[in-house]
């Protein structure tokens, strides 16, 4: 029987979803789109994929991806585009958006198990990469201050 | 001792050759940060946490510690999902979800250091504020004597004489406790 295009249904679960980009990132088809606009981050993705491979769902981390086969004698539902979006978090200091909600919450929630509650990785994580070198170079220089410069 | 970068931020003067010459090196993207504290540079990349945020994050184990490397990316296993970026405290790991490489952070020179060259920010840096000898920044400051040199005042001058004998620690004791 002849390959037809539309093969199987991508669904995604929401309640899992966490907004990282692996899945947009290992479509070898580059199906999968992501834009982050106004505070969401919006995913875009064809709800029947006719590609013979499964990389968006092995790259998953929450195996959020299933990939149903569609039976060959069930009629074929049109050719819609999901889309989808996770609101984003801004940074503390400078209010701009670097990751999605769900991710720094689930993550400051693993480094607290794994590092404990006052570790400085924890209380850096509402900050974007940009504040949170600025915060370094405040904490260092400040650590040194006090003390006259040793060197000619 | 551990592999990691030695940045001295007193003598960097902000010229911005290291992250030049990681650009030059790596192509592309640049690993070195400089941030500027009220207007005073600190160079900032990866210091190769041995228990890091990043690697604990990591949902594939990408990225592993090892004593000679650092934290070492297994190109093979990450999936670009951007976590690291999240996690690293310090800002200084970002991922690219497209282009290559996928995770843009200090890897010591890699692909330099198996060729037995010195990463290009150390040879760079006009001033020496980034090396990658632990004993540098010390030596250098034994040099301009601001750090007594370990061999110029044996251990024994700085402890108190022996019992018994004049200045000890009876001596000591009388001196401060006066009949």
């Amino acid at each position: 029987m002849k390959e037809t295009p539309a093969d199987r249904r991508l669904i995604i679960d929401l309640e899992k979803c966490f907004g990282c980009f692996a899945c947009a990132a290992a479509c070898p088809e580059k199906h999968i789109a992501f834009t982050d606009h106004e505070g969401l981050r919006r995913f875009r993705a064809p709800s029947l994929c006719g590609a013979q491979c499964d990389a968006c769902r092995k790259a998953c981390p929450v195996d959020a991806i299933v990939l149903e086969e569609v039976a060959s004698e069930e009629p074929r539902p049109a050719l819609i585009e999901l889309t989808w979006g996770l609101p984003l978090t801004r940074c503390r200091t400078c209010g701009e958006a670097f990751t999605t909600e769900k991710i720094r919450q689930s993550l400051s929630d693993k480094l607290a198990a794994l590092l404990g509650s006052a570790d400085l990785a924890l209380d850096r994580i509402p900050l974007c990469p940009s504040c949170r070198r600025d915060d370094e170079a405040q904490r260092m220089r400040s650590a040194t201050r006090t003390l006259p410069d040793p060197l000619p | 001792m551990n592999a990691f970068l030695h940045v001295d931020f007193r003598r960097c003067t902000g010229c911005f050759a290291c992250e030049a010459a990681c650009r030059t090196a790596h192509g592309g993207a640049c690993r070195v940060h400089l941030a500027f504290a009220d207007g005073l540079p600190v160079p900032l990349m990866c210091r190769q946490c041995e228990n890091s945020p990043c690697a604990a994050v990591c949902p594939e184990e990408a990225l592993v510690w090892d004593k000679t490397h650092g934290v070492v990316l297994l190109v093979e296993r990450c999936t670009r999902c951007g976590l690291c970026a999240v996690a690293c405290p310090f800002g200084v790991l970002s991922v690219d979800p497209f282009g290559r490489p996928n995770v843009v952070k200090c890897d010591l020179c890699l692909g330099r250091r198996a060729e037995g060259k010195r990463p290009a920010c150390v040879l760079t840096c006009p001033t020496e504020a980034i090396t990658d000898e632990p004993d540098r920044p010390l030596k250098r400051r034994r040099l301009a004597g601001s750090v007594p040199p370990i061999a110029a005042r044996p251990f024994s001058e700085s402890l108190p004489a022996p019992m018994g004998k004049e200045g000890g620690v009876q001596g000591g004791f009388r001196g401060k406790n006066p009949r």
